[in-house]
């Protein structure tokens, strides 16, 4: 895998010491107190309040909401994207998720790694090669997209779904990778994984 | 989507809501997203009494357009954030500060174009009916200039 930043500071020491009253301000205090190693997106999400109450709702119902594609997919498809975008934190994070959803981390980073000779089912592949397209052409994707995940069996409320997992990854990883939120240890990721898979996004 | 738009073009902040919104019309642009860089580009001309000729000289190229030069350091790191949040480089942070750029308003700019990257996939992606007449784009623009973006009762 390309190589994320290994521990350090965020490259804008206001943002990472400013935190705002709050749940992750809560959240980061208690890791420090325990000794715990925390999740420097925190820093960012204790930042600006205003901002990242709307964004957690908005993940929470992007990641979780009850649709035809199940939330592990929609994981795979946020890990994908990440690994896509070169964002180490977020590739680990979601790969973490999307393994305690479906059971299988081999299976996640063979997928993320190579698609087309992952044992995943075509249809899940057609989901991540359309999830990199989004990624990586934007103004290419087309109608000629969509026909070809329906035609893999996906409904449009599952392409919508999607699109959205997908277009939300595009903004995560580069708000973190740009403030340099350092990736955590593997057991960290897993951890965090764990709590996403079970807890969601919400901190209210 | 709606709420994180109000917050990040109108909400409190150093940065004008002119200079959000040349930011965001800047990055939909370089994501050849029509629908976002013509409504983000109205909003702006309409913050700064209907004149577009500041963000269409960003759009074309900000490092000659008449802004400040704290904007075009923003604008810079807004083009890397386009591109990749890991081609943000050191220097380009060092030049926003050097021409008198907060940490705040440099997480602000990375925010705002980050979160385009998002905004322009979702309108392609879904592939939102796009009107093809520009003054259909001008009356938009003077709502989101007045009104912002969430419904006031």
């Amino acid at each position: 895998m390309f190589n994320g930043r290994k521990g350090g500071s965020l490259h804008l020491p206001d943002v990472e010491t400013n935190h705002q009253p709050g749940p992750y301000q809560t959240l980061i205090a208690d890791a420090k107190n325990r000794g715990a190693e925390y999740s420097k997106i925190w820093d960012l999400f204790a930042f600006k309040n205003d901002f990242t109450i709307h964004l957690a709702r908005l993940s929470q119902g992007v990641m979780r909401q009850p649709a035809t594609i199940s939330a592990g997919l929609r994981e795979l498809v946020a890990a994908y994207t990440s690994f896509q975008n070169e964002c180490a934190f977020c590739t680990q994070a979601h790969a973490a998720a999307a393994a305690a959803l479906i059971g299988d981390e081999a299976l996640v980073w063979k997928a993320l790694h190579d698609v087309e000779s992952a044992p995943i089912p075509e249809k899940e592949k057609a989901l991540l090669r359309f999830a990199g397209r989004m990624t990586k052409q934007l103004p290419a994707v087309d109608a000629a997209d969509i026909a070809t995940l329906r035609a893999a069996g996906w409904d449009d409320e599952a392409i919508y779904y999607a699109i959205t997992t997908c277009a939300l990854f595009n903004f995560y990883n580069r708000w973190i990778t740009a403030t340099g939120v350092p990736e955590m240890s593997e057991e960290a990721h897993r951890q965090q994984g764990r709590m996403l898979a079970t807890r969601g996004y919400g901190r209210e | 989507m709606r709420e994180l738009a109000e917050v990040l073009l109108r909400g409190p902040n150093t940065l004008t809501s002119a200079e959000r919104e040349t930011i965001a019309a800047f990055v939909s642009s370089r994501n050849d997203c029509q629908f976002c860089q013509l409504s983000h580009s109205a909003a702006a001309a309409h913050h700064l009494d209907g004149n577009y000729d500041i963000v269409n000289a960003v759009k074309r190229d900000y490092e000659s357009a008449p802004i400040s030069a704290k904007l075009k350091a923003l604008l810079a790191i807004a083009a890397q954030v386009q591109q990749g949040g890991r081609q943000v480089a050191a220097a380009d942070v060092e030049r926003a500060r050097k021409e008198g750029a907060t940490d705040t308003e440099i997480h602000d700019a990375v925010l705002i174009a980050a979160a385009f990257c998002m905004f322009n996939r979702y309108v392609d992606g879904l592939a939102t009916m796009t009107p093809t007449d520009p003054q259909a784009y001008d009356a938009m623009g003077q709502r989101m200039a007045r009104q912002g973006y969430v419904q006031r009762p």
